[in-house]
């Protein structure tokens, strides 16, 4: 126990700090959204503003993660 | 005669899933890694449907619904953390899955386990897993007894229904293992749509013109119910952003999601599925509109009874056939999560809790499966509890394993008894809110504040132990 890992059950498959940054935007879009967009107005597609915050980073997260990808360092 | 044709489709859809998944698995030969996790070898669509399978259950189905209509804009936490879980499952579980793969482990505890070199610790992952998957179960249940009794227009007794449709998912499953959780998730996740489709699109609709009607409409009688309403003790901006971080960050430490993704066949197939299943959450939109609706159509339900918002509606303005359809859909929600549930909970028993040879494993596990059943059936039987309120009991107890889980990957991970320590410490802390009856401190939600306490006294405890040990830490357990 607290023992070393063994050197091939490390490595992080290829996470750079690019990359989490990148997955950083969404996560903190929908933690801390309530702070900025708790409100009714603008309303978008008929939604209030704060589910159509959520809507809108949900639908774009999957964009994000595509870009951390893309960003991770090939082995 | 209204209340036989609900029943008898919603029978019907459940025998033709079950007949569906054993056909999926008519050729495999069973050992312990492909009973438990389907031999790791799902791809990106198999993984995609067994996830949306297990993550997208009753809960989703009523209780989302119930939320919108008893509380409003709160039930957005659920899109949101669903998403932030996929997140960081993207970083997380790919190492975590090499590991189990190059060294056969099956269990969130055998990983535990191993990681820390602590068949102790790996004890307490599993039985946190255990007590905290039977909320989750009783959850299922709750939603299967309700729909199965709005299905029979009152005129059976659903909880005998609800043990029925139970019994007969728990033989399938202890017959099909993992794979065939999966092959019934195919039929399960068409049906949802379809039934959620119907509730979301069509009843707004129908009653109100457009799903933008039905919102107008809503804030014209309640102006406050799409924002969050600070200043009350309950449910404001910070109740909001520590259930979505709470929930988040242990969405996928259920066994049974552990369990799902150790079965992808590589780390690709995992980071792949994380960034496709927040595309699922869009559904989660359409069951709010659903439980918008009910609020106008089938106002005055109180406290649990709200859970049952949007299926009273379709009872009362559609025919037998379409309820029945909508109910069957609603039950596969229940049954299909409750199956793979009740199957990780039995692995853990029969690998971690009470050991056994790897050749009984599978046997082993059957009979735990069916025990574990049993005994959920006989609390929920006992007590019941709203929808949201069992999953939030759920997922304040599975959530502490997530910094034990995170921080094996460094390095030089903890010491297992500081992990052990802010894992005791955070359940003593929720028993001793749930014995008060608190659900927020200050605002922040209870399971995220002993999340808190659970990291502080992780981090202690090491510190203190590296000082005790002169800064190197014994390699003995």
């Amino acid at each position: 126990m607290g023992r070393k890992n063994q050197p091939d059950d490390m490595g992080t498959d290829g996470i750079t700090v690019g990359s989490v940054i990148v997955a950083a935007i969404p996560f903190c879009a929908l933690v801390f959204g309530p702070l900025y967009a708790n409100r009714l107005e603008p309303r978008v597609f008929g939604l209030p503003f704060l589910l159509a915050n959520c809507v809108f980073w949900v639908l774009l997260t999957p964009f994000f993660l595509f870009v951390a990808d893309r960003l991770r360092k090939r082995q | 005669m209204n209340s036989l044709t609900g029943l008898l489709i919603v029978f019907w859809v459940i025998v033709a899933t079950i007949g569906f998944g054993l056909f999926g698995i008519r050729k495999i030969q069973m050992s312990p890694s492909q009973f438990i996790l389907g031999g790791r070898s799902f791809g990106v669509v198999f993984l995609w449907l067994l996830s949306a399978g297990e993550i997208y259950t009753s809960f989703t189905f009523l209780g989302a619904a119930g939320w919108a209509y008893g509380k409003g804009a709160p039930a957005f936490y659920i899109i949101c953390y669903l998403t932030v879980s996929c997140i960081t499952l993207f970083f997380y579980f790919p190492p975590v899955w090499r590991i189990a793969q190059r060294h056969g482990l099956l269990t969130n505890a055998d990983y535990i386990g191993f990681k820390y070199h602590s068949r102790a610790l790996g004890f307490l992952t599993g039985l946190v897993g255990v007590v905290f998957l039977i909320p989750y179960i009783t959850l299922q249940l709750t939603g299967i007894q309700i729909l199965l009794q709005i299905a029979g227009y009152d005129t059976i007794n659903s909880v005998w229904a609800a043990g029925v449709a139970f019994a007969l998912i728990i033989v399938f499953v202890s017959i099909s293992g993992l794979r065939g959780a999966a092959w019934a998730s195919l039929i399960k996740d068409a049906l949802v749509l379809l039934g959620v489709v119907f509730a979301g699109v069509v009843l707004p609709i129908q009653f109100f013109g457009s799903p933008k009607g039905v919102i107008d409409a809503v804030l014209k009688v309640h102006p406050n119910w799409m924002t969050l309403v600070n200043g009350t003790e309950n449910f404001g901006t910070v109740w909001f952003i520590s259930t979505v971080l709470l929930s988040g960050l242990g969405g996928f430490m259920y066994p049974h999601a552990f369990a799902a993704n150790l079965a992808a066949s590589s780390p690709n197939t995992i980071r792949r599925n994380a960034t496709l299943l927040p595309f699922y959450q869009l559904m989660l939109l359409l069951v709010f509109f659903a439980g918008f609706t009910a609020l106008l159509v089938e106002p005055g339900l109180k406290g649990t009874d709200a859970d049952q918002s949007f299926m009273l509606v379709v009872q009362k303005h559609y025919p037998a056939w379409v309820l029945g359809i909508i109910a069957g859909a609603g039950c596969l929600a229940g049954l299909v999560p409750a199956s793979a549930q009740i199957l990780a909970a039995a692995s853990l028993l029969s690998r971690n809790l009470f050991r056994v040879r790897e050749e009984r494993l599978t046997s082993r596990t059957r009979l735990w499966i069916i025990l574990m059943a049993a005994l959920a059936f006989g609390l929920w039987a006992l007590n019941k509890n709203s929808l949201v309120g069992l999953l939030l009991i759920s997922y304040n107890g599975t959530t502490q394993l997530f910094p034990g889980v995170i921080l094996s990957l460094r390095k030089r991970p903890p010491h297992p008894a500081s992990v052990a320590t802010g894992i005791v410490v955070a359940l003593v802390l929720l028993a001793w809110f749930a014995f008060h009856g608190v659900n927020v401190v200050y605002g922040v939600h209870v399971g995220a504040a002993a999340l808190v306490a659970n990291v502080v006294c992780l981090f202690g405890v090491d510190y203190v132990l590296k000082l005790v040990n002169g800064g190197r830490v014994s390699s003995k357990q």
